[in-house]
């Protein structure tokens, strides 16, 4: 599904991505961490094309990176950045309308199809009852909320998210995961990263560790993810404790 | 239902506009010196697009409301849509909502343009063309400025903008300073605008000019609207935002450019208009575009009515739509401006 090699990025002389090879298939959620300023925004926005990496051979679904328009990429991938406040007030509605951008054509271009599948999104999300709020006027989890909801309008088989859930309160942190579980299982692929590792390890099968702009680690979450490997992301202890069925990770204090 | 299409209050306002804006042009076209009833305009009016007419027409009277009138009436709607319009697509190009369309320095290149002409009538072109021209040198050298390794970073565009207005000020100074007394008179005329230059003639080439650019922007709406959420968010929701960033601005800048140099500068329009459309009917440029470019030529119609019935000279039109325009967007600063940006 998607094929990443050798990819390699320099912000002026500093080398922020090297060598980061990654691939993931279809069906899967796949969880990005790293400390702060490890390239995990940068990462998402070369694999987006918002940013041009030095080298890089990148293949979704077998097809080059390179002979995709930005048209036909954002059919197969849609992204979620992180929470910003747009200059306009926007409704909820219309963000995720645009959404819908990619399959537009021909003069305005908005069909009935579309409508639909932004109210399902906005349904999926349960945000129906902002849907009418200008985005401006909103919390920044509700902007957040929004965003997920115009990137499932998109319908791209790839998703990206960026920090989805760093607005959000508790509850609707754990309702997003679940969602994004959900989206994997009927087939999409997921890349999401997130500042707390609790997540990975409650939601995501997956996890691919970047630290100063190396992979650190990926596979299997419940094979990697361990005390050993925390201590080397954060450099001071951490410690998963079994609960029931459930692990749980907490600081050594 | 979230989506309610069909039932779209901004549809009817885009009918009801249409509807005054026509009110407005039999009022602009009744009002002046001399007296003429509503039935005639409208009668004129019918006969001179249909060729057919129920009542005897003087002479006199068509002459008035063809020649005289009509093209003035044309002229203040055509700028109307055309200012409004650029005002709406630099808005969103710039993703501010407090940007004009003289931002890249098409006044101030028309103005230099303009008082070229004014100076040296033997060596130069016509006025009009002249100001044309240079209203688009002053753009296109800002847009260059600011270009870098083919991508075109927004607040580098408003800087350097600022940059060329003030070159071509202080040219137009200098230009100022060295005319003599009549010379000096006719360009600080231009430069205040005004529609009593409106003909037949450049009327043609303003409407082909303001429809096509008007036509492109309304078409190309909705990719305004993903440009204005911001360059990432349009690049992946599918287009390319310095291709549009590009589209946006010439058509912008063609549709001003041709205006200024009709018209001369008029200010506030551009950047009122587009604000009024936003706190009727919301950001959305499917509606802000068509919206904003009925209320400018409503209120350049009757701004320009005032401007030629309001005493027995001529008040220019930009003095009018200042006096009118400033408190009104005083208005919107401390009572509205909540919903319309940060």
């Amino acid at each position: 599904m998607l094929d990443i090699k050798n990819l390699n990025f320099y912000y002026g002389d500093n080398h922020i991505l090297k060598n980061i090879s990654f691939n993931a298939e279809s069906g899967s959620l796949w969880g990005l961490m790293g400390p702060n300023g490890s390239g995990k925004t940068t990462f998402f926005k070369c694999i987006l094309g918002l940013l041009k990496p030095a080298s890089c051979h990148i293949k979704i679904n077998n097809i080059d990176y390179k002979k995709l328009n930005t048209q036909k990429l954002a059919r197969l991938i849609s992204y979620v950045p992180q929470e910003h406040k747009p200059p306009f007030p926007f409704t909820v509605k219309e963000i995720v309308l645009m959404g819908r951008s990619p399959y537009m054509g021909g003069i305005f271009g908005l069909k009935k199809e579309d409508y639909i599948e932004a109210e399902k999104a906005i349904d999926m999300v349960d945000i129906a009852d902002i849907a009418d709020k200008p985005v401006t006027a909103l919390s920044g989890g509700q902007r957040q909320l929004t965003l997920i909801a115009r990137s499932i309008a998109q319908n791209a088989p790839i998703m990206i998210l960026d920090e989805p859930t760093s607005a959000l309160d508790f509850n609707n942190q754990i309702t997003i995961w679940k969602i994004l579980k959900k989206l994997a299982e009927n087939g999409k692929l997921i890349i999401a990263c997130s500042h707390d590792p609790n997540h990975l390890l409650w939601f995501a099968e997956n996890t691919i560790v970047i630290k100063n702009g190396e992979v650190l680690s990926k596979g299997l979450t419940a094979d990697i993810l361990n005390d050993s490997l925390l201590k080397e992301i954060y450099g001071n202890e951490y410690k998963i404790i079994q609960h029931n069925n459930n692990k749980v990770i907490q600081p050594v204090l | 239902m979230i989506f309610n299409i069909l039932a779209d209050k901004r549809k009817i306002i885009i009918i009801l506009l249409i509807i005054i804006l026509c009110c407005a042009v039999i009022f602009a076209v009744i009002s002046g010196n001399s007296e003429l009833s509503p039935a005639t305009v409208v009668n004129i009016i019918l006969y001179k697009i249909t060729g057919f007419s129920f009542d005897e027409l003087s002479k006199r009277d068509i002459a008035i409301v063809w020649n005289m009138r009509m093209p003035r009436v044309i002229m203040a709607i055509l700028a109307g849509i055309a200012l409004s319009t650029a005002g709406a697509l630099y808005q969103g190009c710039f993703r501010n909502p407090l940007v004009e369309p003289f931002i890249l320095g098409a006044s101030s290149g028309a103005s230099f343009g303009a008082a070229l002409a004014i100076l040296f009538p033997a060596l130069f072109l016509p006025v009009q063309i002249s100001a044309f021209i240079f209203a688009l040198l002053a753009v296109l050298s800002s847009y260059m400025l600011a270009r870098q390794k083919g991508e075109i970073n927004t607040v580098g565009l408003v800087l350097s903008g600022v940059i060329i207005g003030s070159i071509f000020s202080a040219l137009v100074s200098i230009m100022k300073y060295l005319s003599e007394d009549t010379q000096l008179r006719e360009i600080t005329f231009w430069m205040m605008g005004g529609l009593y230059h409106a003909a037949w003639s450049d009327i043609y080439i303003n409407a082909a000019v303001i429809f096509i650019c008007f036509i492109i922007s309304w078409i190309f709406a909705w990719k305004l609207n993903l440009l204005s959420i911001g360059d990432d968010d349009a690049k992946t929701l599918g287009i390319n935002p310095d291709t549009y960033k590009t589209i946006f601005i010439i058509t912008a800048t063609l549709m001003t450019a041709v205006c200024v140099a009709s018209v001369g500068i008029i200010a506030w329009v551009g950047l009122m208009m587009p604000h009024a459309a936003r706190l009727i009917t919301g950001p959305d440029n499917r509606y802000v575009i068509p919206i904003a470019s009925l209320g400018g030529a409503v209120y350049l119609l009757i701004c320009d009515t005032i401007a030629r019935t309001l005493t027995s000279g001529e008040i220019p039109i930009g003095i009018i739509t200042s006096i009118i325009g400033a408190p009104f967007l005083i208005w919107i600063l401390r009572a509205k401006s909540g919903r319309l940006f940060n």
